[in-house]
């Protein structure tokens, strides 16, 4: 359980059951560690809970949530926090994660990563959320932004604004999903780079990107395709300002082979070693 | 007091809420919600862009079915199925957080649909189904050493006390062997007898899952000791006894490890 970092250049990639059988067979990876979907660990004790214990004796790994609720007005579910604590404490990772989002409204669940208008009272909602949630966790969470399909006119702050200040005044910090920039700046008809700007590097704990889908009338987040370059170009530019930041690929639809998935973070370890001039692909 | 307050100062909020919900899970959706919401990208109205969330929590809570009830799935293929997900998932509302926890209900929702009647174990199958899932997610017991259970010759006052991993499964109709083909195609599928009783004794032994079958004898005492009766009481209790049964219980009791403790 003391596996951790001892690179600069940190790429990752998301942990996904249709891999396992491959990483059974202990490859020689090119990756320097997984993000796992912490639900899909936290209730549940059967193979998917093994691998995941087995791959920590080798690699460092970060939680990412999907379903803390973050922005729920009657507060977050104890069980949950209960069960994520306890997975959090056997596994020990660098990195617990979850969005700036809703999942649903007691008594249903959607099961998404829902929008809201970004308003004072969502603030102070978020705000109260992320700090129960570090204090039951006893550490610090990232918080990422999501993709969004439409904005409210309710809405009093910038999406930029409001991840800023949610995490300043939490103390927690960010998960940014570069990928999502561009969805959400596309769909809302913003320039990604006013977003990418607005956003304090030292804040950056982790980076996300994505392959998303065009429908044709909007972009859609789907995590089913490799990085279009106009992300890659996002990365690029908050790469030069943060080098040591991990970061790693998410693919949930139509998963291909993990090389095929390892070999689009290798992209972006070229793109590292291009702009900060060293060689650190992990090949030891 | 604190969460009080917070909840007063949350109205907005929980009302913006409950009227996405109810346009996701309910397609209704107020004319003064629509108005707040601008569309993405070149969509024309707001209804179009709730459509992708109402889409997603169909396809999110399909698969999870999908993941829980494979059997099922196989049994039914693909159009019966989609179709029965797609009736279930209207009438019953997603409460955990957690996906895997969803169609507990679905085995007596397909009971109660009049178009399976050609599938008279679909039920059974769907219990089945939900049995495996069930003890998938369980961590492994620490069993107790099989030369323990000689104590039991000795204090047959004893309960036994069964692991976590353990799960007696009777059905009206056999299932498992259609269980078993699940990951093969449809039309490839075998006859099979499904209709004598079933009665299968699910467990964890070295985080491997095992399925065994039992004779009804069995299945009835192991489901005693399970409700913590005594083996001496169980055995008081049958009016008939087949000796073979037990001795043969005895050694599955010993092998399968599913005893964790005798008090």
């Amino acid at each position: 359980m003391n596996k951790s970092f001892n690179k600069k250049c940190k790429p990752g990639v998301g942990l996904r059951p249709t891999h396992f059988p491959y990483l059974e067979t202990n490859p020689k990876l090119k990756v320097d560690w997984f993000e796992a979907v912490s639900e899909n660990y936290m209730d549940s004790f059967g193979r998917p809970r093994i691998m995941l214990q087995k791959l920590r004796e080798d690699y460092p790994i970060a939680l990412h949530g999907v379903s803390m609720n973050l922005l729920n007005p009657d507060g977050l579910d104890d069980n949950y926090l209960k069960n994520l604590k306890a997975l959090v404490d056997e596994i020990d990772p660098f990195v617990v994660s979850d969005h700036l989002c809703w999942t649903g409204i007691r008594p249903s669940n959607i099961h998404d990563l829902l929008p809201f208008p970004f308003t004072k009272e969502a603030l102070e909602t978020v705000v109260n959320n992320i700090d129960h949630a570090q204090n039951v966790l006893g550490r610090t969470m990232l918080i990422e932004n999501v993709s969004t399909y439409m904005s409210f006119g309710q809405s009093e702050i910038p999406e930029w604004d409001f991840l800023n200040e949610a995490v300043k005044r939490t103390d927690a910090n960010i998960l940014l999903d570069v990928n999502n920039i561009y969805v959400s700046a596309i769909n809302h008809k913003y320039d990604p780079y006013k977003y990418l700007d607005a956003i304090p590097p030292n804040l950056v704990k982790q980076i996300h990107f994505a392959g998303y889908s065009d429908m044709g009338d909007f972009l859609f987040d789907t995590h089913s395709k490799p990085v279009y370059p106009e992300v890659w170009d996002l990365f690029i530019r908050f790469i030069k300002k943060a080098p040591e930041t991990p970061f790693m690929m998410e693919w949930d639809e139509d998963i291909p082979e993990f090389s095929v998935v390892e070999d689009e973070v290798l992209k972006a370890v070229a793109i590292w070693n291009r702009i900060h001039g060293k060689n650190e692909v992990n090949d030891e | 007091m604190e969460k009080t307050r917070l909840m007063m100062s949350n109205n907005k909020l929980r009302s913006f809420q409950n009227n996405f919900a109810h346009a996701v899970v309910n397609d209704y959706e107020p004319q003064s919600f629509l108005d707040d919401i601008t569309p993405a990208g070149e969509l024309k109205r707001p209804e179009d862009a709730l459509d992708a969330h109402r889409e997603g929590y169909y396809v999110r809570l399909t698969e999870a079915l999908g993941e829980n009830f494979e059997g099922t799935w196989f049994a039914l293929g693909d159009d019966s199925f989609f179709k029965a997900c797609r009736h279930f998932i209207k009438m019953n509302k997603s409460t955990f957080y957690n996906l895997s926890d969803y169609g507990k209900r679905f085995p007596q929702f397909l009971k109660e649909l009049d178009n399976l009647n050609d599938l008279p174990f679909i039920t059974d199958l769907a219990k089945f189904d939900w049995t495996f899932k069930e003890i998938f997610s369980e961590k492994q017991h620490v069993s107790i050493e099989p030369s323990k259970l000689q104590e039991l010759k000795e204090r047959p006052n004893s309960k036994l006390i069964f692991g976590n991993a353990v799960r007696i499964f009777e059905s009206e109709m056999s299932v498992y062997d259609i269980w078993q083909l699940r990951k093969e195609e449809l039309q490839k599928a075998p006859d099979i007898n499904f209709e004598n009783s079933e009665y299968l004794l699910l467990y964890k032994k070295f985080d491997e899952i095992f399925v065994k079958n039992l004779s009804e004898t069995q299945c009835g005492i192991l489901k005693s000791l399970k409700l913590g009766q005594t083996f001496s009481s169980v055995l008081d209790d049958m009016s008939e006894i087949n000796q073979e049964d037990v001795i043969n219980l005895f050694q599955i009791i010993g092998t399968t490890g599913i005893i964790t403790q005798i008090e």
